[in-house]
């Protein structure tokens, strides 16, 4: 065994220049991103990642001169990789888009799946599960014993007796930016100026805008905390401070009509 | 004869084979710390592809220079450290503590510049829990910046050792795992950086 060397000594001129094709490939996918390709924005900068993380590999760790085993501890992390990748991709994109609990369901296909949806009575609005639970509780107020029901009666007793106007009075968040944070944080699930994704079961803003029982004082807490309205409810706690509140409400009053 | 190559001195082994074991070590440790990550990336890919939207408007609010010049100053310090193994395996001593001090001092700029990055976001109330483009953010940069934090123990040990001349032609796994570390640390920065900032 003492005949075989310890490691390998490279030339100083290989290190330098691969530090320079490292800095060259930094400055390249930098210029690259300013222009868009769309779609291969994403396979460029990963090819450009992938090479400069090669020439770490092949000179400065040496794993020009391994043997195969070092190799093989190499290729195994980046084979499982690409097979979660890989997997996660196959399930999200071969997924009935009707079953999605929360993702990328475009406009189209919103209508299509309601043209064949079986779940909840049906209707021309979209929101089928939603309506026909508003429709109960417009109805009588026996949910109490099955459904959860989304108002508690509290509220829906103060909102008959205040006119919808006066409620509205003291809210004066922003509209603008009340917009701009649901563009990023309800977008998924809501529409935002017909843009993104109606999850079925969420009702369009403009239909909690133009119902008088929805109160002000019913969509902080809603919006605060959607369990303690409703358990169980789809819609998720998300991270608001109370100035987005008021912002969003504001904004959401814009579809009031 | 007890080379100080190997690790622990509990038998005697034959210095070559302690030293390509010592190494292999490290790959398999290596192997693990890319599925680490690499679950954080698949976490990356699912979340953009679900909120497309979040992703763009996230990544519009960093710093692409800041961004860029860590990059360069890891690059750097990759190549510092390479210099440091080189120097090692020659048992160039100057060269070899030289070399340690510089590629400290590069992490140590790759940590200044992370703190003006996330000291405006986080006073300006961008938090992990900002949106989820940002918890995934937080979570890769954070876990990598622990990772130079190690890293930096690790060669700040070389360093130390090496003042004591204890590396030298026949002896410098040590230092040749440090590296194998740090460049890992410079790897994992080369993908957070293009999929944070630029796409
Ligand atoms: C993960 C998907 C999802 C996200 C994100 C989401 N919602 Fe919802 N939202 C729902 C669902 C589902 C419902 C229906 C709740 C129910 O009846 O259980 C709903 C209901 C609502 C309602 C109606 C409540 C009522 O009683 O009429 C409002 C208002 C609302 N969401 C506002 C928002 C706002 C504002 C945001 C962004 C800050 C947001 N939602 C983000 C899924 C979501």
């Amino acid at each position: 065994m003492s005949e075989h060397k310890m490691g390998h000594i490279q030339e100083f001129s290989i290190y330098f220049k691969v530090l320079l094709a490292l800095i060259g490939l930094t400055i390249a996918t930098v210029l690259v991103s300013l222009v868009d390709f769309g779609i291969f924005n994403t396979l460029v900068a990963l090819l450009v990642a992938a090479i400069k993380a090669s020439l770490v590999v092949l000179y400065f760790m040496h794993g020009k001169y391994e043997d195969r085993i070092t190799w093989a501890f190499i290729y195994y992390p980046l084979i499982l990789l690409a097979t979660l990748v890989g997997a996660l991709f196959l399930d999200y994109g071969f997924r009935d888009k009707g079953q999605f609990t929360v993702g990328p369901i475009s406009f189209d296909a919103m209508h299509q799946s309601h043209d064949a949806d079986s779940h909840g009575a049906t209707d021309d609005h979209g929101a089928t599960t939603h309506d026909s639970h508003n429709a109960d509780s417009a109805d009588t107020h026996t949910d109490a014993h099955g459904e959860p029901s989304i108002m508690d009666p509290a509220t829906e007793a103060h909102a008959a007796e205040t006119p919808a106007v006066d409620m509205w009075e003291g809210v004066h968040g922003d509209v603008e930016a009340g917009r701009a944070k649901a563009k990023v944080l309800c977008i998924a699930c809501h529409l935002i100026d017909g843009e993104g994704n109606a999850l079925p079961g969420a009702p369009p803003f403009a239909e909690t805008a133009n119902n008088t029982e929805k109160t002000p004082e019913f969509l902080r807490t809603w919006l605060k905390a959607p369990q303690s309205v409703k358990p169980g409810t789809l819609m998720p706690q998300l991270p608001l401070t109370d100035a987005d509140i008021e912002n969003l409400i504001t904004y959401l009053h814009t579809y009031a009509e | 004869m007890s080379e100080p190559g190997t690790f622990f001195h509990l038998h005697e082994e034959d210095p070559v084979e302690a030293y390509e074991n010592f190494k292999l070590g490290m790959w398999i440790f290596l192997a693990t710390e890319v599925l680490l990550f690499g679950g954080l990336f698949a976490a990356y890919f699912i979340f953009k592809f679900i909120w497309p939207t979040v992703f763009e408007d996230g990544s519009s609010h960093l710093n692409k220079f800041m961004g860029g010049l860590n990059t360069l100053v890891l690059i750097f310090s990759s190549f510092s450290m390479a210099m440091a193994v080189d120097a090692a395996q020659r048992g160039q001593q100057k060269k070899l503590v030289r070399n340690l001090a510089i590629t400290l001092f590069f992490a140590l700029c790759f940590i200044v510049v992370k703190g003006f990055e996330w000291g405006p976001k986080l006073s300006h109330g961008i938090t992990p829990g900002s949106d989820v483009f940002f918890s995934v953010y937080y979570m890769t940069t954070g876990l990598h910046l622990l990772h130079v934090l190690v890293g930096m123990s690790f060669i700040g040990l070389l360093l130390a050792r090496a003042l004591k001349g204890r590396y030298h032609e026949e002896n410098f796994g040590g230092v040749e795992i440090g590296g194998l570390y740090w460049h890992l640390v410079d790897i994992i920065w080369i993908f957070l950086f293009p999929l944070l900032y630029l796409i």
